[in-house]
């Protein structure tokens, strides 16, 4: 390992010091470390470093050495190298690290490289009682994201088909990851995907190929579920008590109208009969709608009738 | 060969170098804090390391200059390793993600919210939003936090999932965590005198007691998984297009018909739980297959018709 660590630090340094692309070839006889003896085995050893490289976060690009465009080298562009230094102090630092080590991904926790890079944050022994898990493994979030902010066009199998999107963003909702952005093909402006339901996602190199629609809202961009929507009705609902307060709860529009010894009387807005009506069932038999009528009677349709 | 480690040298000496150019100079003890080494040796061990490497020529005007002291540590010569490496998309993500995951669950200190905001000005692209979070918060975590905290007993008034039944329930919370889209408490549960996990959004009332707990010796549960059980019951049913997003929501094997149809096997512990989604589903589930499930389902169905029959 000592060697590999002393090797990529040697490369790192000429690269960022040469200001040229520089061939595979240059460096093999300028690079301290590239002393295979064939082709081949320094062949190898060069692109395990250059995975390694692009690994760490090191922008490594091909370029033409010279106007005639016969030979390609390899270059560092030190704007892109380097962080865009936020500017954190110790504490932001510090409150930085605690939520990464708080939050998981698909149970593993996030690389402390990206803390370091900021400046690093002194290790506090919390005690770790709140933890998230937000669900998705991080490489193929990562690949992901990358191509929102580069603007590159993200390619995967969803639903037995090869879909070509423009990726606008990622939303955490439920549990779940979507993927949101237009299909190349397709008629809608945006449309969601699930992220653990993509297959063989592979992401182009070329970077800003397509331009986010300026009218984008990502808040809004995702289906609202099922029983969400505008509310211009009112229903009675008796809730036994005991499942009285979560009702309320979920329910924030609700307001209490009568209350028993065993009972609470809520009136709901709702907008359409069968999402109130599902609602209302997930209380099995300790909720009943009183008015109006027909809502009542359509309940009693709607689990009468035979599936 | 490259490995992790090999990687996670590299990254933290990159990090490491342009701290100490940029502050003319650091404390060795601080180096070993910020950047989570084990002791001062294996700093120095980068450090010397370090010492060997630099520009080509290679001579001592090319290599990296490292002077280490007892308590401090300083470089020259490695202008180019003045600035940290730009994040990758990944860690990128993680961080905003950890952050605005903790600020929306409304555990976030005034220095993370700021935190955030600087990171997110350097990593988010004008155009606006591109990651979202959508963490509901149910109002209690943040004081069943506190408690799991300071070890105090908790008094709830549980709603259970699959039984709809509330039972108060005094508990020694072991950890507050959230996972697939909803927050849990785990604990130890002195009417069930064993280990449970609830759900934070079914607690409808909370005392704090000053009774403190003592912390057991046996391993906690930090966190919830969905196993399937030899014992859960399973239960396969065909849904109509419109009910698809079920298969989005619940852990179902799908298996695609004709027409955009989507015949679903779900495996639950408590066949309740079927049989209450089952008939909010209402027509758009057909040939229900599963015997426990469906005597379940139409047990329910009678006693909420017997209730509106009972009330009006």
């Amino acid at each position: 390992m000592q060697k590999v660590v002393e090797r990529i630090l040697n490369l790192l340094a000429f690269l960022l010091t040469v200001g040229r692309p520089v061939t595979a070839d240059e460096i093999r006889h300028t690079v301290k470390g590239y002393e295979q003896p064939t082709d081949e085995a320094f062949r190898r050893t060069f692109e395990r470093d250059k995975d390694l490289l692009r690994t760490l976060g090191v922008p490594l690009e091909l370029r033409h050495t010279d106007l005639w465009e016969v030979e390609l080298g390899y270059v560092v562009p030190s704007d892109d190298y380097g962080l865009d230094d936020p500017g954190l102090t110790d504490e932001e630092r510090s409150a930085l690290l605690l939520a990464s080590q708080a939050v998981r991904f698909g149970g593993q926790r996030t690389e402390l490289g990206a803390i370091f890079k900021l400046g690093g944050a002194a290790r506090t022994t919390e005690s770790g009682t709140v933890y998230a898990d937000l669900g998705h493994d991080l490489d193929q979030l990562g690949a992901l994201y990358g191509a929102i902010t580069d603007k590159k066009i993200a390619r995967f199998d969803y639903r037995n088909r090869r879909r070509q999107i423009e990726p606008y963003g990622l939303i955490h909702r439920r549990g779940r990851w979507y993927l949101i952005g237009p299909e190349r093909g397709a008629p809608e402006p945006v449309k969601a995907f699930r992220v653990d339901r993509m297959g063989l996602i592979a992401i182009d190199e070329a970077v800003g190929t397509f331009t986010r629609a300026p009218e984008f809202d990502l808040k809004s961009s995702l289906a609202e579920l099922p029983s969400e929507g505008t509310t211009d009705m009112l229903a009675s609902v008796r809730f036994d008590t005991d499942v009285a307060s979560i009702a309320k709860r979920q329910m924030p529009g609700a307001t209490e109208v009568d209350r028993t010894q065993a009972s609470v009387l809520l009136e709901v807005p709702y907008s359409a009969d069968r999402s109130l009506i599902g609602w209302v069932l997930g209380f099995d038999d300790k909720a009943v709608i009183e008015a109006p009528d027909e809502l009542r009677r359509a309940l009693v349709a709607f689990v009468e009738a035979p599936t | 060969m490259t490995s992790d480690r090999t990687a996670q040298r590299l990254t933290r000496i990159l990090a490491v170098l342009p701290w100490i150019i940029s502050h003319d100079g650091a404390d060795t003890d601080d180096l070993v804090d910020r950047f989570g080494y084990k002791d001062t040796t294996e700093l120095v061990k980068d450090m010397h390391l370090v010492f060997t490497t630099g520009l080509p020529g290679y001579g001592p005007g090319d290599l990296i200059d490292v002077d280490v002291f007892d308590d401090e540590v300083y470089v020259d010569a490695a202008d180019y390793f003045s600035r940290p490496l730009r994040l990758t998309p990944a860690e990128a993500l993680g961080l905003l993600a950890s952050g605005m995951t903790l600020i929306q669950s409304d555990q976030a200190s005034p220095a993370l919210h700021s935190a955030v905001e600087k990171l997110a000005s350097v990593v988010v692209p004008p155009e606006g939003e591109t990651v979202r979070f959508e963490v509901p918060t149910p109002a209690y975590v943040g004081t069943l936090k506190d408690a799991v905290a300071s070890r105090n007993v908790v008094r709830i008034g549980y709603v259970g999932i699959a039984t709809n039944e509330r039972t108060e329930r005094d508990i020694e919370g072991w950890s507050v965590f959230f996972n697939l889209g909803n927050w849990y408490l785990s604990g130890f549960c002195r009417l069930a005198e064993g280990s449970r996990v609830f759900r934070i959004d079914r607690i409808d009332t909370l005392i704090v007691l000053d009774e403190v707990y003592v912390i057991p010796e046996v391993p906690l549960q930090t966190t919830i998984d969905y196993r399937p059980s030899e014992d859960d019951q399973h239960v396969r049913f065909t849904l109509a297009p419109s009910a698809r997003w079920v298969a989005e929501y619940y852990p179902v094997d799908v298996e695609p018909l004709d027409d955009d149809a989507i015949r679903v096997t779900m495996g639950v512990s408590d066949p309740l739980v079927a049989a209450r989604l089952l008939l909010q589903l209402g027509e758009t589930v057909t040939d229900i297959q599963g015997d426990e499930v469906i005597a379940v389902l139409e047990n329910l169905r009678s006693r909420i018709v017997a209730r509106y029959t009972l009330t009006k």
